[in-house]
């Protein structure tokens, strides 16, 4: 029976011994987990016990698609990657645009599973049902750039699609990412550093087939209605044209910019880094696979310093993270920056974090001048940041600590340094600072691949939009949902966002247009447009529990590694250290209030953190509650 | 009649109209069959949406040994009759521009035939990079628009490598 | 003496920017104006965009529009806010993500 919506098999990939097989998709397993960040959950839940070094053999590497991958639901093109991340040591995940995910499903592969670590540098190249694994000798220290153009070259076609890792990933960087055709990264968690481990260079895939949908004239007119009112929003105009740089400005009134290690909440020279100031470099707009929205800018630098220099994908992250975070008001620094991480293949939020970490620790003492191979550590010094960035790809001289991510840097370094070492369990903080957002604080510490900002994306009161919060929630919770100093329901909208994103992660499309920020897909369209794709009833309650098990599930896996409410926390200065800046000035993350609240909504144990057992057997988790002796 | 007008300063590379193309040709989502294409040049940040030109010698339709392909009274587009066509590729040689191929699933030769008159790659389109434009005086001039942008990028593909 | 005006500083972010073609400008507005007036002086001295990012509906700004004074939020609908001679100001259309 076809499997509507669904290529209906996958790879696994034995790197050890060469081995490559087809499966046959589960059509429950598809039910349950629907695809993406859920197949690979359930795949590290069922193969990578705690015992396994995240940059060992014994870990897998997936990249998943889901059903809506490759249609034409808007921003259809995501690409999910799910290993156990080398920054927390526990479950780890990164998501990417690009035209890679499509590219697969065509070639008739919902994902691909690989484990071991192969004897050599190889390549895998899929193509229309086949798969093979190529020498990969000679591509091994390129970077990214030139290792998709060679392996272009070699296979004789330009519409090759390929996932990649730089000099960053072979030398199992912890926070090396993987990088997706074209100028795409699955930047966080580190999964370029477990792709290293496997000696494992590129994915290059080819697809000439389809992806058949149960019901075609439903689903083109579902589609069309999203795209209509998604090219009506308010926003579209202004994330078209800035993209997410376009942030810059109301996120530095906010108090929310992190700047110098977040010492501070804004920038005062912030408008010659945002969004308005990098236009005068965009030289095109760029939208990935079924995207109506095209966020992304190609920026290109025609004189100056870094004149030659092109580059895309440049977003808020990296004007946070390489400008403000290190006090650096050189926007073709930046650029260059951004263009230095694809290549490298690393991710710049955490590297950014690592060279912000640095400075504070110059400025503070803590380490001596010449700590840095004889660079300067001041504020600002974008050359310095430019040769961390590289060092640090290949492990040199202090680089060799860089790359190992602030949590061990800091050990490394001594406990004095610990307090500015920002992290959640390991990963690095990105650019939004939960002092002067309640929400965001709390979304960084129940993240489940450690601090981020994108799994419950608490949008809601970033903007603080009356009409569009009250449309999603009720008019029961105004006004404190949209107040972002009050922390009353704001666990709700965290544990919703982080439900809702575990579907559209699975699903496969994208949370910037259509669901998050330009927000016209709620539970419903997404459920009326699975239900068109797969023939599926599923209501929007079954995928709100989907949403669930998936998110219920990865914690579970991080309860298996030992992290609980203990590990739930936050950098003591986001506790204790009132943000001195903007509307946010003053404010500290109430997070103890929002956590125990969260819990509740959670159904996990207040003391501990860990899934009560009835919440688990409500989701269809008895196994988790039999492995976790609940 | 009217025609589909290509802008490709326009395009962002999304592939929405292969997309949409290909599920009403071939009810899939499927680029590969698609009548339109978007031919990506990334380094140069090229993105090129490629359909039939409608031609007004059409060279797909003289070379057809079975007059297969029938220009629409209404809407002008060049049609492969789905009774007549064996599949034979005749017209995929002939046609300069590659827009005509063999539907390998269907057998039969597969091209644009603006979709009776409301093609879905235009209602699809973000940026109004396809439009469906009237023909007569402005719509040559913006088709001989395109032909100059078109000879242009040639003159660059074929100068050779990224700056 | 008084002359019977206000001078407030308007500065311009993303979309706003855009269209006035400036960062920061400053504004004479008779005393005891509201942010209303202010909005209806930029969108005739500039229509266009401007005009249609300021427009109003049912005597409502846009819920778009944030703007700040003098580093602080004013409400959603900040139109009957009264302006002070010296008020520093801030436009901008709000947006999240990251």
């Amino acid at each position: 029976m076809t499997l509507h919506g669904y290529a209906g098999r996958y790879l696994r990939v034995d790197l050890t011994t060469g081995h490559i097989k087809t499966v046959e998709l589960d059509p429950v397993l598809a039910r349950t987990y629907l695809g993406g960040n859920g197949f690979g959950t359930r795949l590290l839940w069922d193969e990578v016990g705690p015992e396994v070094d995240p940059l060992s053999p014994g870990n897998l590497l997936v990249l998943a698609t889901g059903p809506l991958s490759g249609t034409t639901w808007p921003g259809s093109g995501r690409l999910e990657v799910i290993a156990k991340s080398p920054l927390s040591g526990a479950y780890g995940d990164s998501n990417s645009g690009g035209f890679f995910g499509p590219e697969l499903k065509y070639a008739g592969f919902d994902m691909v599973v690989f484990q071991g670590r192969s004897p050599r540098p190889v390549y895998l190249y899929i193509e229309d049902g086949h798969a093979e694994l190529r020498d990969a000798s000679t591509l091994w220290g390129k970077g990214t750039y030139e290792t998709e153009a060679l392996i272009r070259q070699e296979l004789g076609d330009p519409d090759i699609k390929t996932c990649t890792i730089g000099p960053a990933g072979e030398n199992l960087v912890r926070f090396a990412c993987i990088n997706v055709s074209y100028m795409r990264s699955a930047g966080r968690a580190g999964m370029g550093a477990v792709m290293g481990s496997k000696l494992l260079k590129a994915v290059a895939v080819r697809g000439f087939g389809g992806v058949t949908l149960a019901d075609p004239g439903r689903f083109w007119e579902l589609t069309m209605a999203a795209h209509q009112r998604i090219r009506q929003n308010f926003l579209y105009p202004m994330v078209r044209q800035y993209g997410s740089a376009g942030l810059t400005a109301l996120v530095n009134m906010t108090g929310r910019f992190p700047t110098k290690n977040f010492q501070l909440g804004a920038f005062d020279e912030h408008p010659k880094i945002g969004g308005e100031a990098l236009e005068k470099y965009v030289v095109k707009h760029l939208a990935c696979f079924a995207c109506p929205v095209a966020c992304d800018k190609a920026v290109r630098l025609d004189e100056g310093e870094f004149r030659g220099t092109l580059t895309s994908s440049l977003e808020y992250e990296a004007v946070g993270s390489l400008g403000g975070g290190i006090g650096n008001s050189h926007l073709e620094s930046i650029v260059r920056g951004n263009r230095l991480c694809d290549d490298l293949g690393m991710d710049i939020i955490s590297a950014g974090r690592t060279i912000s970490f640095l400075m504070e620790l110059g400025q503070r003492g803590i380490i001596p001048p010449d700590f840095a191979d004889g660079l300067d550590l001041s504020w600002g010094n974008y050359h310095t940041m430019l040769a961390l960035l590289e060092k640090t790809a290949l492990r040199q001289g202090v680089g060799n600590l860089l790359a190992e991510g602030v949590r061990r840097m800091a050990l490394e370094i001594g406990p004095e340094s610990e307090p500015y070492a920002m992290h959640v369990k390991g990963q690095e903080i990105a650019c939004q600072d939960g002092r002067g957002q309640q929400s965001m604080g709390l979304a960084h510490v129940t993240s489940t691949r450690g601090a981020d900002h994108l799994k419950a994306y608490p949008t809601i009161d970033e903007t603080g939009f009356p009409s569009p919060a009250v449309a999603r929630y009720g008019e029961q919770y105004m006004p404190e949902l949209i107040d972002p100093h009050a922390v009353r329901h704001k666990p709700m909208i965290v544990k919703d966002g982080e439900d809702f994103s575990a579907v559209v992660d699975a699903s496969g499309h994208c949370k910037i247009g259509g669901t998050f920020v330009i927000a016209e897909i709620d539970w419903e369209d997404e459920a009326g447009a699975l239900q068109a794709a797969t023939g599926w009833n599923i209501t929007a309650d079954e995928l709100k529990a989907a949403g669930e098990r998936i998110y219920n599930l990865q914690r579970c896996y991080n309860v298996l590694h030992g992290l609980g409410r203990a590990q739930d926390t936050l950098p003591r200065r986001m506790l204790t250290e009132p943000n001195p800046s903007g509307t946010g000035r003053g404010r500290v993350v109430e997070l103890e209030t929002m956590l125990d609240e969260y819990y509740v909504l959670r159904g996990w144990d207040l003391k501990t953190g860990v899934p009560t057992r009835a919440r688990l057997l409500q989701l269809g988790l008895e196994d988790a509650a039999e492995r976790l002796k609940l | 009649m009217k025609f589909l007008a290509i802008d490709s300063d326009k395009c962002n590379g999304c592939r929405l109209c292969e997309l949409a193309c290909s599920l009403r040709a071939a009810g899939t989502m499927q680029p590969a069959r698609s009548r339109i294409s978007v031919l990506k040049w990334e380094e140069r940040l090229l993105n090129l949406p490629f359909t039939c030109f409608q031609c007004e010698r059409a060279l797909c339709a003289e070379v057809c040994p079975v007059n297969a392909i029938a220009r629409d009274g209404a809407t002008g587009a060049l049609v492969v009759s789905k009774e007549r066509c064996l599949g034979c590729g005749m017209c995929t040689q002939a046609c300069p521009f590659g827009t005509i191929a063999l539907d390998r699933p269907l057998g039969q030769a597969s091209k644009c035939d603006l979709c009776g008159g409301e093609p879905r790659c235009v209602t699809i389109c973000p940026t109004g990079a396809i439009t469906y434009a009237p023909g007569g005086r402005t719509g040559l001039d913006r088709r001989r628009a395109g032909a100059g942008k078109l000879a242009s990028l040639l003159q660059l593909v074929e100068g050779g490598g990224p700056q | 003496m008084d002359t019977g005006l206000i001078t407030v500083s308007v500065r311009y972010y993303n979309v706003f920017l855009k269209a006035t073609g400036k960062s920061q400008e400053t504004v004479e507005l008779a005393a005891g104006s509201r942010v209303r007036d202010l909005t209806r002086t930029l969108a005739g001295r500039y229509g266009g965009a401007v005009a249609q990012h300021l427009a109003e509906a049912d005597g409502k700004l846009p819920h778009y529009l944030r703007v700040f004074r003098n580093g602080q939020p004013l409400a959603f609908d900040p139109a009957d806010v009264v302006l002070h001679d010296g008020d520093e100001l801030v436009i901008l259309m709000a947006a999240s993500g990251g």
